[in-house]
C-alpha cells in the first residue's frame, strides 16, 4: 500500500465528508444535477485538473484531466450525483467525494510513473441513459481502465447486472363513433391489451430470471370522448443472460408488430433504453477487494449475491475493463431507493466509507501503475469474456 | 303471364308418385357426399323420363347433370336440387327437393310452353357442409344455364332473398416442442398463439358491422400424446355476415389475426380456406314471378318478404353467378325449427306431401314464364348485372 495516499486522504477527509453531506442535502434529479456537478468541477479545478464542464448538450456531465508526465496509463474514475424523487436514496451523493479524493490522492502520491487521471462526471444514472449517451458522444474510449464506487449494504464487487431494453410503443388506430359506427374504428387499445397478453405468454418461454414488465401511459385518445384508437406505453425486459438481449428484443418487437397486425392498427416502436449487463472482471474485482481487506473496510462481503438491478456503468464494462468498488454505508438489509436508506446518507458509517472508498480506489490504481502486468491480465480477461459472449449470441442466432 | 293451369293439372296427376319418392328418400337418409342411393333414385327417374344423364358431374360421385332440350336455341333454365341429410336425418327437408324438381321438369317437358327450351337439372351434394355447389362451380358446372331455380322446405312460404356469406379458415399453429419444465425457454407454443387468436377475434367483434358472426372450434391442442406438448394447435375460425361486400375485408382481417398471433408467439401458421360460402344476391324479377305463381298454386303462409333466418346456404354461390331464386315452401307448422328433432316428425305428413306438389308447380310455372316471355329473362339478367356491379362498387368503397 502507498501510505502517502492513505495519509493524504485522512488529511482531506473532512473536506470530502462535508462535500458528501452538502450534495446529500441538495439532491438533484437526473439531468438536473447542476449544483452537484458544479461543486465537483470547482473542487477539481482548484486541485489543478483541466475541467470541461458539460459535454455537448449534457450540461451536467463533465470531464476533468490531470496528466502526470508524458504517456502512461489513462485511469478513468467515474462518479454519479443524481438522486431519486425521494432524495439520495441510492447514495450517489458520496460518489463524487470518493472519486475526487482518489483522484487527488493519486495526483499527490509522488509516484514516479507517468500516468493520466481522467475523472468523468456522469449524469442521470437512475434513468440509465447518462453513460450510454456519453458513450455515443465518444467519451471513455481513451481510458485504459474505469473505476467507480457505489454506496450500499456491503463492501464488495458485483460481477453481474441486468441487461435489457425499454420499447416505447404507440399503437394508432382509427377513431369512429363507438356506438354509431363501431365497424369503422380500429382500436390501438385492443392492440395494447393483446401485446400485454403476448408478453405474459412470453414469460413461459424464456430463461428463468428474465423480467418482463410494462406500463400504460395513455389510452384516452381524444379526451371527453370515448376513443380507444390510440394507446401508448412502454414494454421492457431485463435479464442477467447478456446473450439473450437481442433475441428478447426481436421477440418483443414481433409481439408488438403482431398485436398491431391483429388489430388493424399502426405501431411505432422507439427503443428508449438499451442497458447492457455488466461484463464482470474478476481480476479487477480481486484487486479492489485485496485493498478493501488491507484497509479493513466495514462490512466486507466477498460472496455477495448479485441483485436484480441494472446500472449504466455496465455499458462501460463492454468497452474497457471496469469495476465498481462498492462500500458499505448502511447496515445489511437496507434496500437502496428506500426511505430507510436515506437515514444513513450522512451516518458515521457513510462518512467512514467515503474515505475508505477513496483509499481503496487510489490504492488499486497505484498498484496498476506500479505493476503493468495486472492491467494486461485484466484486458486479456475482458477479451476472453467478450469472445465467449459473442460465441453464445452466435449459437442463439444459429450462426455458430 | 304464362297460363300455368296445364302444368298444375299435370303435377296433380302424379303428385302421389312425388310424395312416395320423398318418403323413400326421407326413410333412407344419407349424409353429405354419401347420398348414393338418393342420387341414383333421382337419376334413374330422370333417365326414364328421357333426360340425357351425366352422372358424377364435376367429378363428384353424388352430383349429376340431366338435360332435356326441346327445339333449338331456347333459353336454358337450370333446376337445382339437394338430397343430403343431417346426422339426425332429413331435418332440413332436402328429401322433398328431388321429387319437387322432378315434378316440375316432367310437367314442363310434357305440358310446357310451346317455344323451344332447354331444361338442365343439377343434383348437388353436400349442402349441409356448404361445399357441394362451390366445388361444382369450380369444376365448371352451371355455365350452361341462364337462370337457376330451386325449392327448399320451410315452415313459411317465401322467396329467399338473403343468406349469410363467410369463410372457414382451418388453421394450424406449429411451434417448437421442448421439455416444459427443463427447457421452457426452448419451446414455442402453438396453443398460446391459438388463445391469442381467439382473444383477438373477440376484440374484432367490437369493430365490425352488426350481425357479423364469429365462431371457432378447436380441433387439436394436444401435440404429442402422453406428454405435455402445446407446440401444435389446430382450430377452425369462421365468420358469417349478411353484408356481402364485407367478405374479403373480413377474410383479410381474420388472416391478419392468425398471422399476427403466430408472429407474436414465434410459431408458424398454416391457413387453409375450407369454406367460402356466398350470400344470396336476390333477384326481384324472378321473385315477383315466383310470388305470382305461389299465390296461384295456393302456397300456404306465403310471406311477401324473406324474414332473415341467420343461416347460409350454398345456393348463395349460384346467385352470385346468374339470376336465381329459391322458393321456400311451408311444409310444417310455423315455429318449428329446421335441423331439429321436431321437424323430423313433419317430414312425411300430408302437409309435406302437398308442399312437394306446390313447390313443383311454382318452380315449373316460373320456368315456363321465363321461357315464354324472353323479356322477363332479359330483365332478370339485367338486374343480376346491375346488382353485381353495385356489390363490386361497395367492395371497392371499403378499400379506400
Amino acid at each position: 500500500m502507498e501510505e502517502k495516499i492513505n495519509r493524504y486522504l485522512d488529511t482531506i477527509a473532512p473536506q470530502l465528508i462535508e462535500m458528501a453531506d452538502d450534495i446529500f442535502d441538495h439532491p438533484e434529479l437526473p439531468y438536473e444535477e447542476v449544483r452537484s456537478s458544479g461543486i465537483l468541477c470547482d473542487w477539481l479545478e482548484k486541485e489543478g485538473f483541466t475541467v470541461q464542464r458539460g459535454i455537448e448538450e449534457l450540461n451536467t456531465a463533465f470531464k476533468a484531466v490531470y496528466q502526470n508526465g508524458p504517456g502512461g496509463l489513462n485511469i478513468g474514475l467515474l462518479c454519479e450525483y443524481d438522486c431519486l424523487p425521494n432524495g439520495h436514496s441510492c447514495g450517489h451523493h458520496m460518489q463524487g467525494p470518493v472519486i475526487l479524493g482518489a483522484a487527488a490522492a493519486l495526483k499527490n502520491s509522488g509516484l514516479n510513473i507517468p500516468f493520466t487521471i481522467t475523472v468523468y462526471g456522469t449524469p442521470a444514472e437512475e434513468v440509465l441513459t447518462g453513460k450510454p449517451k456519453m458513450i455515443e458522444k465518444g467519451c471513455f474510449r481513451e481510458l485504459d481502465v474505469a473505476l467507480m464506487t457505489h454506496a450500499g449494504e456491503y463492501c464488495c464487487v458485483r460481477t453481474q447486472s441486468l441487461t435489457g431494453i425499454n420499447l416505447k410503443v404507440v399503437f394508432t388506430g382509427v377513431h369512429a363513433h363507438d356506438t354509431a359506427m363501431p365497424w369503422a374504428n380500429r382500436s390501438g387499445f385492443d392492440a395494447f391489451v393483446l401485446a400485454m397478453q403476448g408478453m405474459e405468454f412470453l414469460r413461459g418461454h424464456v430463461h428463468d430470471g428474465t423480467r418482463l414488465f410494462h406500463q400504460l401511459y395513455d389510452a384516452i385518445g381524444v379526451k371527453g370522448n370515448t376513443d380507444p384508437s390510440r394507446a401508448e406505453g412502454v414494454f421492457a425486459c431485463r435479464t442477467f443472460r447478456l446473450e439473450d438481449k437481442e433475441d428478447l428484443e426481436k421477440r418483443m418487437r414481433n409481439i408488438l408488430e403482431g398485436a398491431a397486425l391483429m388489430s388493424g392498427v399502426k405501431v411505432e416502436i422507439e427503443k428508449t433504453l438499451d442497458v447492457m449487463g455488466t461484463l464482470g472482471s474478476e481480476s479487477l474485482g480481486k484487486l479492489v477487494m485485496k485493498f478493501a481487506k488491507e484497509l479493513d473496510a466495514p462490512q466486507i462481503n466477498e460472496n455477495v449475491a448479485n441483485t436484480g438491478g441494472s446500472n449504466d456503468f455496465a455499458n462501460i464494462t463492454h468497452l474497457l475493463p471496469g469495476t465498481i468498488a462498492r462500500v458499505a454505508t448502511t447496515p445489511p438489509g437496507v434496500a437502496t431507493h428506500s426511505v430507510e436508506f436515506l437515514k444513513y446518507g450522512k451516518s458515521q458509517l457513510s462518512h467512514e466509507s467515503t474515505v475508505i472508498g477513496a483509499k481503496i480506489i487510489a490504492q488499486a490504481c497505484a498498484e496498476m501503475l506500479k505493476k503493468p502486468e495486472i492491467l494486461r491480465e485484466v484486458k486479456t480477461e475482458l477479451s476472453r469474456r467478450k469472445a465467449e459472449l459473442a460465441e453464445k449470441i452466435a449459437v442463439l442466432n444459429g450462426n455458430a | 303471364m304464362y297460363n300455368a293451369e296445364n302444368l298444375y293439372r299435370k303435377i296433380d296427376s302424379y303428385k302421389t308418385d312425388l310424395a312416395n319418392m320423398a318418403d323413400d328418400i326421407f326413410d333412407h337418409p344419407e349424409l353429405p357426399y354419401e347420398e348414393y342411393r338418393s342420387c341414383e333414385l333421382i337419376c334413374s327417374w330422370l333417365e326414364k323420363e328421357g333426360f340425357t344423364m351425366e352422372r358424377k358431374a364435376g367429378g363428384m360421385d353424388t352430383a349429376f347433370r340431366a338435360v332435356y332440350e326441346k327445339g333449338d336455341k331456347g333459353p336454358a333454365i337450370g333446376f337445382v336440387l339437394e338430397y343430403d341429410c343431417l346426422p339426425n336425418g332429413h331435418s332440413c327437408g332436402h328429401h322433398m327437393q328431388g321429387p319437387a324438381i322432378l315434378g316440375a321438369v316432367k310437367a314442363l317437358k310434357n305440358s310446357g310452353p310451346g317455344r323451344p327450351f332447354k331444361l338442365v337439372v343439377y343434383g348437388t351434394p353436400a349442402e349441409e357442409v356448404l361445399t357441394g355447389k362451390p366445388r361444382m362451380i369450380q369444376a365448371g358446372c352451371f355455365q350452361d344455364i341462364e337462370a337457376a331455380l330451386m325449392m327448399h322446405a320451410h315452415t313459411n312460404s317465401y322467396v329467399g332473398t338473403k343468406s349469410m356469406t363467410g369463410v372457414n379458415l382451418e388453421t394450424v399453429f406449429t411451434g417448437v416442442h421442448a421439455h416444459d419444465t427443463a427447457r421452457p425457454w426452448g419451446s414455442r407454443s402453438g396453443f398460446d398463439a391459438m388463445m391469442q387468436a381467439i382473444q383477438a377475434f373477440e376484440y374484432l367483434r367490437g369493430h365490425v358491422h352488426d350481425g357479423t358472426r364469429f365462431f371457432y372450434q378447436i380441433s387439436d391442442a394436444i401435440g404429442l400424446k402422453g406428454n405435455p406438448d402445446p407446440s401444435r394447435a389446430a382450430a377452425t375460425f369462421s365468420f358469417r355476415t349478411y353484408k356481402m361486400e364485407d367478405l374479403q375485408d373480413l377474410e383479410e382481417r381474420s388472416r391478419n389475426i392468425l398471422k399476427g398471433a403466430a408472429l407474436m408467439n414465434g410459431v408458424k401458421v398454416e391457413i387453409e380456406k375450407t369454406l367460402e360460402v356466398q350470400g344470396t344476391l336476390p333477384n326481384e324479377t324472378i321473385k315477383s314471378i315466383m310470388m305470382h305463381y305461389a299465390q296461384e298454386a295456393g302456397a300456404i303462409r306465403l310471406l311477401p318478404e324473406h324474414k332473415a333466418a341467420g343461416g347460409s346456404n350454398d345456393f348463395g354461390n349460384i346467385t352470385q353467378i346468374m339470376p336465381a331464386a329459391q322458393f321456400f315452401t311451408a311444409m310444417a307448422p310455423d315455429g318449428i325449427a329446421l335441423h331439429t328433432e321436431a321437424i323430423l316428425k313433419e317430414g312425411k305428413t300430408e302437409q309435406a306431401h302437398e308442399a312437394v306438389a306446390v313447390a313443383a308447380k311454382v318452380v315449373a310455372a316460373t320456368a315456363a314464364e321465363l321461357i315464354e316471355n324472353p323479356r322477363h329473362l332479359e330483365q332478370a339478367k339485367a338486374e343480376f348485372t346491375e346488382k353485381k356491379e353495385e356489390l363490386n362498387r361497395k367492395k371497392e368503397a371499403l378499400k379506400i
